[in-house]
């Protein structure tokens, strides 16, 4: 009788250790997904993550040439890190709306994250998408 | 004190007006004094204000409260009631308080700029002379007023403050001093960390020996000295420790590990030197108010401080348990990682466990295996009853908060039509918060449901549960009761007849066949008489 808190014990370190296990894999063997310039989703997610990483060029690649931006960026307000997720994607005539979740890193430290949701409201020309009016984490080049 | 008079309004009045009136005499003798030790002005400041200022603030302030004083006196040594009021206890230990705060405030400024700039400032020497002795004062005028047990807040609250004080001056001063020897290149005012660190060491250090070095540690080791020494002083220690070793560690993990974030070393280990120094602190802590509980048998008091750690531990290992879960479901969810990876919140997770389990494991299995020796007092203990409580409470509380939260994520993007990986990944902390939850709940009810089996098992108590004897005074004679029925036995001395022995086997035989019932015993000349009685 004495056995039965051992024995749940043992399985309760067992479930977390093997769910630690699955998490190194997946995270190892994580693959940043394919990103298609020719979508909506694809160009947000192309936009921000060279906004985030300093690529100032192609950023201004993707942006709707009316909003007057040009490299370099003015001063804005670039997370040290950063994930993005796609929450969805509507695109109608030629618009289209794509929200993403961003999930910021705020230096160092053991839990410093937050998250927030973006709009960000695109127009097609020819074959590509372009990032259409202010919104993060560009308000506003002038 | 239950109802209010008009005697407790004019103590009120009294011990109010007197606190205010030394607080503005020592205020203005404070700046008379470093007037006096040549104090430079500031452009905005007007010396000839402030020194007006100051003059009435010490001429009046001290000229009333001179004559309060001496009213004290005189109706405390007029009538003893006085001394005993718990508007007096109430003033000693605020006013006394209120002077170790200003004094330890100066007292790190003093030391910090000397240490740090190597200038000597005269108002904060003022301060420390000012303050010191209202402070002293007012600590002597209670030991002197007041008893043991009306000083204890007074001394535990002084302790508490200068212990914070002094963890806190130690911790920074080990810090800076590392610091400067781990990271030689940096560029800053060095000097001034350590400066920093020594002046709250000192200013700490003269309160904390005071209250605690002097007095506290010598308080008899009830209810409230346990409070302080137990949750403040190793929950304290621990926690600190704890937390900087986490810290530590992940920096550590994340840096041979995981993502970086492009920092060299000195950057991405800044707070490396002070977590270290908390470490030492933190177990410094621990192991100094461990050896004050002493050398204790297997009793109530070391239960407590084994649950205490053991609780501490566990929060951080559920933590790890729950990052788990949360760095589970970052990676398992699609997304562009710019600069920042999953890998560094599993390191966490790893981090946490590293940290929390083996503590845990320690000092949970010396609890485990003092039940297994010796069931009954164990289970029937009130820390570990509480402790179990405590466990299925917080979790519950816990798991409802996050099942919440999770809801919400879930029904706000249901509505907006968006469900998908995005709303797992906002869910993740919530989710790590319920498995986290759900785990300690398991095990502690699986602890539980065995504790139950084995209290059914033991052999019933037979005799009374309780007896109250009215007999002559025999100490000894409650305690052979006591161990012969195994019921918990009052004596209430009869002053009608002299103490004397009574014949503890013809009252134990007269108390059979009461078998849980409360009893009133009544022992006279012709022997005892049992009378059952409801209780409550």
């Amino acid at each position: 009788m004495k056995e039965r808190p051992n024995l749940v014990l043992a399985v309760v370190a067992a479930v977390v250790v093997l769910l630690a296990a699955v998490a190194a894999f997946l995270a190892a063997n994580r693959q940043p997904p394919d990103l298609d310039p020719s979508t909506p989703e694809g160009t947000v997610q192309l936009f921000v993550r060279a906004v985030l990483e300093g690529d100032d060029e192609e950023a201004v690649g993707y942006l709707d040439p009316s909003l007057g931006c040009r490299a370099p960026l003015p001063d804005l307000y670039r997370p040290q890190g950063a994930t993005i997720t796609l929450v969805d994607s509507v695109t109608r005539d030629g618009t289209a709306e794509v929200t993403i979740d961003v999930t910021e890193q705020a230096g160092g430290g053991l839990f410093g994250s937050w998250s927030h949701r973006e709009t960000l409201r695109l127009r097609a020309e020819a074959d590509r998408w372009l990032v259409q009016r202010d919104s993060w984490p560009i308000y506003s080049c002038r | 004190m239950s109802h209010v008079t008009a005697r407790g309004v004019r103590r009120f009045f009294q011990y109010a007006v007197l606190y205010a009136l030394l607080l503005v005499t020592a205020i203005g003798a404070s700046d008379l004094l470093s007037r006096a030790f040549g104090v430079d002005y500031e452009q905005w400041q007007d010396p000839d204000a402030l020194l007006a200022r100051s003059l009435a603030f010490v001429i009046v302030g001290g000229a009333v409260s001179a004559a309060l004083l001496w009213g004290t006196r005189g109706a405390h040594r007029r009538d003893p009631a006085e001394a005993r009021s718990v508007l007096f206890t109430i003033y000693l230990t605020l006013a006394a308080l209120t002077g170790a705060i200003a004094f330890t405030s100066a007292t790190q400024e003093l030391v910090s700029a000397l240490v740090g700039d190597g200038e000597l400032r005269p108002d904060a020497l003022a301060a420390v002379l000012v303050w010191g002795a209202f402070w002293l004062l007012h600590r002597y005028w209670a030991r002197r007023a007041l008893d043991a047990r009306r000083d204890t807040p007074h001394l535990l609250l002084g302790s508490l403050y200068g212990l914070a004080f002094v963890a806190a001056g130690l911790t920074q001063l080990l810090g800076a001093a590392l610091d400067v020897f781990l990271r030689p290149d940096v560029i800053g005012h060095r000097l001034g960390g350590i400066g920093t660190g020594a002046g709250l060491l000192v200013a700490g250090g003269i309160v904390w020996g005071v209250y605690w070095l002097a007095s506290g540690i010598r308080l008899p080791r009830r209810t409230f000295w346990l409070v302080y020494v137990l949750p403040f002083g190793v929950g304290g220690g621990l926690v600190l420790c704890l937390v900087a070793a986490s810290r530590l560690l992940w920096s550590v993990l994340v840096w041979f590990l995981g993502d970086r974030l492009g920092a060299p070393a000195a950057q991405h280990f800044d707070s490396a030197a002070v977590e270290i120094a908390a470490v030492l602190v933190g177990v410094l802590l621990w192991w100094y108010h461990r050896s004050i509980l002493g050398r204790v048998g297997r009793s109530e008091p070391r239960r407590t401080y084994e649950y205490l750690v053991s609780g501490i531990a566990l929060v951080a290992a559920a933590l790890g348990v729950g990052t788990v879960i949360v760095a589970l479901i970052e990676s398992a969810t699609p997304g562009v990682d710019v600069g920042m990876t999953v890998v560094n919140t599993l390191l966490a997770a790893v981090t946490l466990l590293a940290v929390g389990v083996p503590v845990w494991w320690i000092f949970w299995r010396r609890i485990q295996s003092a039940t297994a020796a010796d069931p009954q007092p164990e289970i029937a203990s009130l820390s570990r009853r509480i402790y179990l409580v405590l466990l299925f409470g917080l979790a519950a509380v816990a798991a409802v908060i996050a099942l919440i939260s999770v809801a919400m994520s879930f029904f706000g993007d249901l509505v907006d039509g968006v469900l998908g990986a995005a709303t797992l990944r906002a869910m993740r902390y919530g989710l790590g918060t319920i498995v986290a939850a759900g785990a300690v709940a398991v095990y502690h009810w699986a602890v539980f449901r065995h504790d139950r089996s084995v209290a059914e098992a033991a052999p019933g108590r037979t005799g009374p549960r309780s007896v109250l004897l009215v007999a002559p005074d025999y100490a000894d004679g409650r305690r052979l009761v006591a161990d012969a029925t195994g019921a918990e036995v009052r004596l209430l001395p009869r002053v009608d007849l002299a103490p004397s022995g009574w014949d503890v086997d013809a009252l134990v035989a007269a108390l059979e066949g009461h078998d849980g019932e409360d009893l009133v015993v009544l022992v006279g000349p012709d022997g005892p008489r049992v009378v059952p009685v409801r209780r409550g």
